[in-house]
């Protein structure tokens, strides 16, 4: 998937820190870094490409509008995908209102992609969506953008001794439904 | 029946993570090595994690850049004007109003000494008393789902329900991401002023809102000599002194700045004590403080009726001496808080308060 953005931390920053002082290109090649792995997390989280892409302009928009809040000595990418996360959290419980989680995978296969591509993507993303979103979160955090533990545990507010027991225990049921049902 | 260890499993997880060390690697080659539930654990992880590679990285469509473009201008545009005056300051002067218009407009030959005294007590009355709003030109949260920097509206048509406030609001959550307004909403204080009946009063007056669209306010508000006076220490050590709060609580309780009340104030030995403070003297002497007295916007503005009905609202008053409420005011994130218009939307109910204060405790 995408690049870590964590290397280019100290840009991330200075991107903020310029656009705050009315540079709007810095915005620009803020967005640019993000939106794309901002848009996955949100499609593996939710299985809904409207509702990723919903997501994604939501924490932008958001992003922008309390860039001043933002304390440069956090990481960027960490604010970024805590915002990210939470708002995925958010479409998930406004969801839980209106339709039952079943039959909620919705992602259309672009016709570029392969066949094997597909099929993954279309059991990977069913097997997360039956995982409980805390536990999903960290799979996704783990699987879809490279975190480290660490990383993960900046992301989501939560002890790295949490991160590990979400991972694993998600990990037990991945398998279940993943390779262990389809044997 | 799984015989590895706790310390053995991570170690395995660990081993796909790419978080273990050369040593904690040669520990798990060993393990896979010698035990069959090592190597068939080790195996599933590694397919497991294969599967997930397989998973293409999708593109958004071009419209959400599009779209998140177009979002950004007006915040690019706000930057600068919306910090320059913070929420807590900015609601500084809104108490003023209703006596300094009286004031202003009635009687002009006490612009002497005395006056200013009174005018002091009034400010002092609105610095520890008032509920802030959204006065700043943008406000995070436009209403849509991009959340974008626009004006502050005011509130109009139906009150939203709980669940409705609570699981729309995205702006929420971001305010729920800033550990400043998080340790702020689990403070005591702030959750008794979250449960105050005056408190929800008063997000419901429309007086109150009236304020907030109030163009030559925030003309004021964009003014240098507010600037100066608002950041004054002198003046902000003033207003919080004892003599300063005895005189506020008896200005706050006049309806209007009559003669006889006048007179009694200018009898009130906290009156009286406040008028030989040397940082008085200094307010008086301050050149902001001059230049907003004289200025005309600040006069239009004290001549507007909705800050009469704000300052004789019993909601108000209450709030304002609300030990809580004073508490909280003293805080920078309250004022983040505060002019969200989602917050504002929220505390306009009890029920959603409580709602909101659980979200806050949950957050993280």
């Amino acid at each position: 998937m995408d690049n870590s953005p964590a290397a280019n931390d100290d840009l991330d920053r200075a991107l903020a820190r310029r656009f705050l002082d009315g540079e709007r290109a810095a915005g620009d090649e803020l967005v640019n870094r993000y939106h794309r792995s901002v848009f996955n997390v949100a499609l593996r989280m939710l299985g809904n490409v409207q509702d990723a892409e919903d997501v994604t302009q939501t924490v932008f928009g958001n992003a922008f509008a309390a860039l001043d809040s933002y304390d440069p000595k956090y990481r960027f990418f960490s604010w970024i995908y805590r915002m990210t996360v939470n708002e995925s959290l958010n479409t998930l419980k406004r969801r839980r209102n209106v339709v039952s989680l079943d039959g909620s995978f919705d992602v259309p296969a672009p016709a570029a992609i392969s066949q094997g591509a597909v099929d993954a993507e279309d059991r990977v993303g069913r097997a997360l969506l039956e995982l409980k979103p805390d536990d999903r979160a960290v799979v996704v955090l783990k699987h879809f953008v490279s975190f480290s533990y660490e990383e993960i545990s900046d992301v989501l507010g939560v002890p790295v001794k949490t991160v590990k027991s979400r991972l694993f225990t998600a990990r037990e049921r991945l398998r279940e439904s993943l390779l262990v049902a389809r044997a | 029946m799984n015989m590895l260890t706790e310390y053995q499993l991570e170690l395995i997880h660990r081993e796909i993570d790419g978080e273990n060390t050369p040593e904690a690697s040669a520990e798990v080659r060993d393990l896979v090595a010698s035990q069959l539930e090592a190597m068939t654990l080790m195996t599933n992880l590694q397919s497991l994690d294969a599967l997930f590679r397989e998973v293409p990285y999708r593109e958004p469509s071009p419209d959400v850049r599009d779209a998140i473009s177009k979002a950004m201008s007006p915040v690019a545009n706000a930057q600068g004007t919306t910090q320059t005056i913070t929420g807590w300051a900015a609601q500084q002067w809104n108490g003023v109003s209703n006596f300094m218009g009286e004031l202003m407009s009635t009687k002009k030959v006490l612009l002497g000494a005395t006056t200013a005294v009174a005018v002091i007590a009034i400010i002092g009355y609105a610095l520890v008393g008032y509920p802030p709003g959204t006065f700043d030109a943008g406000t995070v949260g436009g209403g849509d789902g991009l959340g974008g920097v626009t004006k502050a509206e005011r509130f109009k048509g139906a009150k939203q329900t709980e669940a409705d406030v609570l699981l729309s609001s995205a702006e929420v959550q971001t305010l729920l991401q800033d550990d400043k307004v998080l340790k702020l909403i689990r403070t005591g204080a702030f959750k008794e002023v979250m449960n105050n009946d005056a408190f929800h009063d008063i997000m419901n007056n429309e007086a109150f809102h009236d304020l907030l669209s109030n163009e030559v306010f925030h003309d004021l508000l964009s003014s240098n000599a507010f600037h100066d006076l608002a950041s004054n220490e002198v003046f902000h050590d003033l207003l919080s002194s004892n003599a300063f709060h005895d005189l506020a609580s008896n200005v706050a309780n006049q309806e209007l700045l009559s003669n006889e009340a006048y007179n009694q104030l200018a009898n009130n030995a906290a009156y009286n004590q406040l008028a030989n403070n040397a940082a008085f003297q200094q307010i008086l002497n301050n050149d902001a403080f001059q230049q907003i007295m004289g200025n005309d916007v600040f006069q239009q503005i004290f001549a507007n009726d909705m800050f009469q009905q704000l300052f004789s609202n019993e909601s108000f008053h209450e709030l304002a001496s609300n030990e809580a409420f004073q508490q909280i005011m003293a805080n920078d994130a309250a004022q983040q808080l505060f002019s969200n218009n989602s917050f504002q939307a929220i505390a306009q109910n009890e029920a959603a308060s409580q709602l909101f204060l659980n979200e806050a405790n949950r957050a993280y």
